[in-house]
């Protein structure tokens, strides 16, 4: 009686805690006419919340987050965001489960097509945890303004930016060209005096340093590099 | 009486078919209209045939004889019925470019810079006609490519200037930047004429002038016995990238207008007497390449990036009809009968009504299905982030070659006798019915 109660204990202990896919996971996804290699890093935070990032060599991707990870029993769940191209095409979605031979073998879907994916424990979890937003410097909060040329035409750029407490800061990020777009920024931070501002989906960057009264810097449109100086508007 | 009634009302329905000659759009004018009606349903490929390298070229037909190119460098004549090889001819690069057959002979250009002029029955070189030698479109930052001060050639200038064979002369264009004139007999240059970039669009020809954009940004109407210039038209320019600037698909003359269709995103109508702009039509930053066909009142073009399959009034402009497709189009569309057929990028031909663009069928290579690589989505859109990953130019290029693995059709597709045949880059031409 003893006994089974013991090996009760066990099973559950088990299921609580799952599968252990700490690690480096390294293999290959099938996709057809083409082996593609993967690397998956898996580890718990502090929190004992479950991080990862994942590398394709090949296809540029190097570090890129995993997001929404779930582990129940020997399964494991993640996916790769935009890693491998936005909606419609992602995200890049993964699912393996963990054999009696120490593998993973699941699934790497993207853009509706769908390869068989095996991966085996090859060390150490190395993780690359992407750079969060912030707030940023007191000196730096307020309106800026600046202009640029892109394809022969003139734009007025205006940039709001706004602390909240530890939390990013607010940005507000219009361009006015032949039309008014206000660009969805989904990062900011600001690190030994160098502004960084980027909106992923606009593939627009803004980069400069502060100093007193005037940031120093350039925008990426795309493809495109161009000098961007921003200044206080003056007052009217 | 009934059935030869109803030929005759079919017979009213279709496009003008008339005068349909072996070479690039069916004729000097470019048209783009079959001289026979396409299937209204797939049934299955006749025939496969085989070359080394992609089929970039467009097949002619002369006399039950298939002509084309491939880029694996050879000139093919193959048996229409069986899809069997009667002969092939080497040059020394690839003939992304469209045959023109006249009398016994069989005019095409090849990369390595010369026009052939081979006997239709056996293969075998007449002459042949040196260029200043061939190119592709080329500059610094190109498409925005890094590293912006290193020149790259374009992928995307997948064609070479199809010849056009009129009274005796065959005009073409060169990547050296100059429009032909060459005696068809002997091959003795008898004018030609220069622009200021490469020329890989074929000429139009009616009422004594030719008709060919360039990628120096100008559109030119040269009288074709002198090789003057009669006028030139100005379309878009793009210092910065290059990629909104040049003439890459070919024009077609119909009725006194030209239309044609411009990598700076419009295509255009121009008075061929004038070079005056009568209308254009803009596709919001999406490359024009293909060639426009003309029939039934309307104007039919494919986009490049916007992928779409358009139908506008040939005398205003306006929209009649559009449906979008999924993928680039750089084949020209072409009416058979009531159907439209457009190739497209994702290794697919598409069938569509003329009334309206509603598709109809369409024929997908082995490659697209196999999707090697993942060039394509599940839904055969292309999987850019897979084909295009970074950048830089050099992943351009390779991205191209990526995206083709999908047996993209660049091929502008031939009817005849109720069969359709075009190529594809997985290196086929294709029988279908």
């Amino acid at each position: 009686m003893r006994r089974i109660a013991l090996l009760g204990l066990g099973l559950a202990a088990l299921q609580a805690g799952a599968a252990d896919f700490a690690g480096r996971w390294s293999g290959m996804a099938a996709i057809p006419g083409r082996e593609l290699p993967v690397v998956v890093d898996l580890a718990r935070d502090a929190s004992g919340a479950w991080a990862g990032s994942l590398i394709i060599p090949g296809i540029d991707v190097k570090g890129a987050a995993l997001h929404d990870i779930q582990v129940v029993g020997d399964e494991v769940r993640f996916d790769a965001g935009d890693a491998l191209g936005p909606a419609p095409y992602g995200p890049t979605t993964f699912a393996a489960r963990l054999g009696n031979d120490g593998r993973l073998r699941g699934e790497m879907k993207q853009a509706g097509n769908a390869a068989p994916l095996t991966l085996a424990r090859t060390g150490e979890a190395q993780v690359e945890y992407a750079p969060k937003s912030g707030p940023v410097a007191a000196a730096t909060e307020g309106r800026w303004v600046g202009e640029f040329e892109l394809g022969g035409f003139p734009r007025k750029v205006t940039i709001d930016i706004a602390n909240r407490g530890k939390e990013p800061a607010q940005v507000d990020f219009v361009v006015v060209g032949k039309q008014t777009t206000k660009i969805p920024v989904d990062f900011v931070a600001e690190e030994d005096g160098v502004l960084r501002i980027a909106s992923q989906i606009y593939r627009i960057v803004f980069e400069g340093r502060v100093s007193p009264g005037r940031i120093d810097g350039s925008i990426d449109v795309g493809p495109q590099e161009i000098p961007l100086k921003l200044r206080r508007p003056e007052k009217s | 009486m009934t059935k030869t009634l109803a030929v005759l009302l079919l017979a009213a329905a279709l496009p003008s078919a008339a005068a349909v000659e072996p070479m690039f759009r069916g004729g000097p004018a470019h048209a783009g209209v079959a001289g026979s009606e396409a299937p209204r349903e797939f049934k299955r490929v006749k025939w496969a045939f085989p070359t080394g390298n992609r089929v970039v070229s467009s097949p002619v037909m002369n006399a039950g004889t298939i002509y084309f190119g491939s880029d694996d460098g050879n000139v093919y004549a193959v048996e229409a019925a069986t899809g069997r090889q009667l002969w092939k001819r080497a040059t020394k690069g690839p003939v992304p470019s469209t045959p023109a057959v006249s009398g016994n002979r069989v005019y095409v250009t090849s990369y390595d810079g010369h026009l052939y002029a081979l006997d239709a029955k056996t293969g075998a070189v007449r002459w042949k006609f040196a260029t200043e030698g061939e190119r592709h479109f080329e500059a610094k930052n190109l498409h925005g490519w890094t590293p912006a001060k290193q020149t790259f050639f374009d992928p995307f200038d997948v064609f070479l200037s199809s010849p056009v064979v009129v009274g005796g002369s065959v005009f073409f264009g060169s990547g050296d930047g100059n429009l032909y004139a060459v005696d068809a007999d002997g091959g003795a240059l008898k004018w030609k004429f220069a622009t200021k970039d490469v020329v890989h669009a074929s000429p139009a020809y009616a009422n004594g002038v030719l008709y060919v954009g360039s990628w120096d940004s100008y559109f030119y109407a040269v009288d074709a016995a002198t090789g003057k210039e009669k006028w030139r038209f100005h379309a878009g320019e793009d210092p910065v990238t290059h990629n909104q600037v040049g003439f890459q698909g070919s024009a077609a003359v119909v009725d006194g207008v030209v239309y044609v269709g411009c990598r700076d995103s419009n295509v255009y109508a121009l008075d061929a007497a004038t070079g005056a702009e009568k209308w254009r039509f803009n596709n919001a930053g999406s490359w024009v390449i293909a060639s426009p066909a003309v029939a039934d009142g309307k104007v039919i073009f494919a986009t490049s990036d916007s992928a779409l399959f358009h139908m506008v009034d040939a005398a205003t402009g306006k929209p009649v009809a559009k449906q979008q497709s999924r993928a680039y189009m750089f084949g020209s569309p072409v009416v058979a009968g009531r159907i439209v057929l457009q190739p497209v990028l994702n290794g697919s031909l598409e069938a569509r009504d003329l009334a309206d663009g509603a598709l109809l069928w369409e024929f997908r290579t082995d490659a697209a299905k196999a999707n090697r690589g993942w060039a394509l989505t599940s839904e055969g859109r292309l999987n850019m982030p897979l084909l295009f990953r970074s950048n830089s130019g050099q992943d351009g290029i390779l991205g191209l070659d990526r995206q083709l693995s999908a047996g993209g059709m660049f091929s502008t597709p031939l009817v005849a006798g109720g069969t359709i045949y075009v190529g594809s880059s997985d290196g086929n031409l294709y029988a279908l019915e």
